[in-house]
């Protein structure tokens, strides 16, 4: 398979320093990646009872460990990598510093050692250090505080990095005062503005609550509370993972598949809308609290069905592009013109089969979202199924396919195996449809998620077709070929180093068939969008919280466990009004005095 | 044009294999049929171990028009 040279410099080539540390970020997120799929491979055996490697006891420390490090370091460690790459590229200018830029780094790799450490402490017996608590690490589980301390300081390095990206374009912006924000830096901010909204929500979980707590210095929690912080943050965290892919769909698939992309203005409309619609959703996750009111989760629900316009926008918009290429390729027909397009090409196929993917986990999503549907699939081996869909698929799927397309460009040096790029990812493809559709049928059949036990000593689940035996093997199955395919892209990347350098392997991205100037410049205006998104969070949780605190206190010990069917408004609004009394009462009477 | 091509092949064999073992669940799911498993993993495989064969043999699909249209992507 030959690979032409284009004689363009590469981003190694202009930027050597900032490249280092990309590819630094890049290599920090695939240890992650190869970490976490040993432990998601262990993990996928065991609670199917095909190879017990480990006691039942440690099943939440590996189920912890395949978490983080899969949905906190390696998609995050990746973006910032690709960040960095997008933002310097489409700037064009380096950063303003790189001591700068390698100190929130290492404030990462930092944050994600002490995690990584407390959670790995809870295979040590003789040790107090643990943090059996999973990714949904909120109350009343409780981990070591190098857990929190590690995720405080790994969430300052995510706010370093975007204010890096910030201070870039500001400087940008002075010397080009005239011009659209670069479609990629357009991408990085909105998506680091998401960034900032939702880390209010953990942060308070984090530093108010879950850290003092874990140090003894307060006693007790509102569980509800974190979690309801937690979700603040955690629904949108799945739009700062997508963000990138899309970022990547966006900008680069239309370049690989010989094509242009559709539609710049468009593609600014859907990140506008995910800043906006990304963080007011996060009690969907909450629809089986019994503290929180129905009013609240349907308010919830209804936000993120709107959730559902930038992703059928994206879907629209990414096709459209791929097209306009196939048929630049001399693709012709109704649809046809799918042969015309590089399968061959593993960047190409690896993120098309995720794109196809994500169209799945979006209609499963749906049904999460589905207030009353969302009741018989709470809790089961389905939410698994899904976001494994989601984050496991249309992100881990397009990064790493990406990856192909970008590390040459990183390195000067071409891949090692493009035949082999190619087959690791058809396999993720086809272990993830095994194992997701395993596990969205046993969720069906009312197989719970998070325990290694889901027979419950020989308990029967019900099926209307199979077992859950052979349900089973097949997830069982999906997974290995999950992790063979981790274990081909890491070697294929690792082994890359070996190949001979070469100049020329630079690759430039295409414009857009409709510019930035085809739409109105309030796109661009970032503090507007960041204050709507504000207000909007407000209106969605100012009451929901009120409510919480007002019925369960600051510091716990929180609600019963009765479902609040129909909560009056007014007990949810009565902290706000005691607030704002005195200040109305004294406005009064300053009123009556003054007016005759 | 390029038209058949391994590359093709190899990657609608995945997708295909995806969409006729995944039609079990539907079956199961949505219309109550019961279908063995191991006699229709065997059906899913036959089809598209076939579907491949056929295609790599230019009994179905198109071969490419000449030389440089089996080109790398």
């Amino acid at each position: 398979m030959s690979e032409q040279l284009t004689g363009a410099s590469t981003f190694l080539d202009d930027y050597p320093e900032e490249a280092a540390v990309v590819r630094a970020a890049l290599w920090s997120s695939f240890i992650a990646l190869a970490l976490g799929a040993v432990f998601g491979l262990i993990q996928a055996l065991h609670r199917t009872d095909i190879l017990r490697l480990i006691d039942s006891a440690d099943y939440y420390t590996v189920l912890t460990a395949h978490g983080v490090l899969m949905v906190v370091s390696f998609t995050i460690f990746f973006l910032v990598g690709v960040f960095t790459w997008a933002t310097v590229r489409s700037l064009d200018r380096g950063v303003e510093s790189i001591r700068y830029t390698w100190t929130w780094y290492g404030l990462m790799v930092t944050g994600t050692l002490m995690a990584v450490v407390a959670i790995l402490g809870g295979f040590v017996p003789s040790t107090d250090i643990s943090a059996d608590v999973l990714f949904t690490f909120y109350a009343p589980m409780q981990a070591h505080p190098l857990f929190y301390g590690g995720l405080a300081i790994f969430l300052i390095g995510t706010w370093l990095a975007g204010a890096d990206w910030f201070r870039s374009w500001r400087a940008w912006a002075a010397e080009h005062p005239d011009e659209r924000i670069p479609l990629q830096t357009f991408m990085v901010l909105t998506t680091m503005l998401m960034w900032y909204i939702a880390s209010i929500g953990i942060t308070i979980a984090v530093v108010g609550f879950l850290l003092p707590w874990s140090l003894g210095l307060i006693e007790q929690v509102n569980p509800l509370l974190t979690r309801t912080l937690f979700w603040f943050w955690g629904h949108p965290v799945v739009y700062f993972w997508l963000m990138p892919a899309y970022l990547l769909w966006y900008t680069v698939l239309p370049t690989v598949s010989g094509g242009r992309l559709f539609s710049d203005p468009l593609a600014r409309v859907v990140f506008v809308l995910f800043l906006l619609l990304s963080t007011p959703v996060g009690i969907h996750h909450q629809y089986v609290d019994p503290g929180i009111a129905e009013g609240f989760k349907v308010i919830a629900m209804t936000n993120t069905m709107f959730l559902l316009l930038p992703s059928f926008l994206t879907a629209f918009t990414v096709v459209a592009s791929v097209e306009h290429g196939a048929r630049q390729r001399g693709g012709t027909g109704l649809f046809g013109w799918l042969r015309a397009l590089p399968w061959r090409d593993p960047a190409f196929t690896g993120m098309m089969l995720a794109g196809l993917m994500f169209a799945a986990g979006g209609f499963s999503g749906m049904i999460n979202a589905g207030m009353n549907i969302n009741y018989l699939v709470h809790n089961t081996l389905w939410v698994p199924g899904h976001f494994h869909l989601t984050v496991g698929t249309a992100v881990a799927l397009t990064f790493m396919a990406a990856t192909y397309w970008l590390w040459p460009q990183l390195t000067n040096r071409r891949l090692y195996s493009r035949p082999i790029g190619l087959a690791q990812v058809v396999i993720w493809f086809v272990g993830m449809a095994l194992m997701s559709n395993a596990m969205h049928v046993q969720g069906l059949f009312g197989v719970p998620r998070r325990t290694a036990e889901p027979q419950y000593q020989g308990f029967e689940f019900a099926t209307s077709f199979g077992s859950i035996t052979e349900l089973n093997i097949q997830l069982a199955v999906g997974g290995t070929l999950l992790f063979v395919s981790t274990v081909l892209f890491v070697s294929n990347i690792a082994l890359s180093a070996g190949t001979p350098k070469l100049s020329g392997l630079g690759e430039d991205l295409t414009d857009p068939l409709s510019t930035a100037h085809d739409s109105p410049a309030i796109l661009d205006n970032l503090k507007l969008w960041f204050g709507i998104a504000m207000v909007l969070v407000v209106l969605a949780y100012t009451l929901p919280l009120a409510s919480i605190i007002s019925r369960g206190g600051l510091f716990g010990p929180g609600v019963d466990p009765v479902p609040i069917v129909a909560e009056p408004i007014r007990v949810g609004i009565q902290p706000l009004v005691a607030s704002v009394e005195p200040a109305v009462s004294r406005l009064a009477a300053v009123a009556g005095s003054v007016l005759p | 044009m390029r038209r058949t091509t391994q590359g093709g092949i190899l990657v609608g064999s995945g997708v295909l294999f995806v969409i006729v073992w995944e039609l079990r669940s539907a079956l199961g799911l949505l219309a109550g049929v019961d279908a063995n498993a191991q006699l229709y993993m065997l059906f899913t495989l036959l089809v598209v171990g076939l579907t491949a064969v056929a295609l790599a043999i230019g009994l179905i699909g198109l071969r490419p028009d000449s030389p440089a249209d089996d080109d790398a992507s």
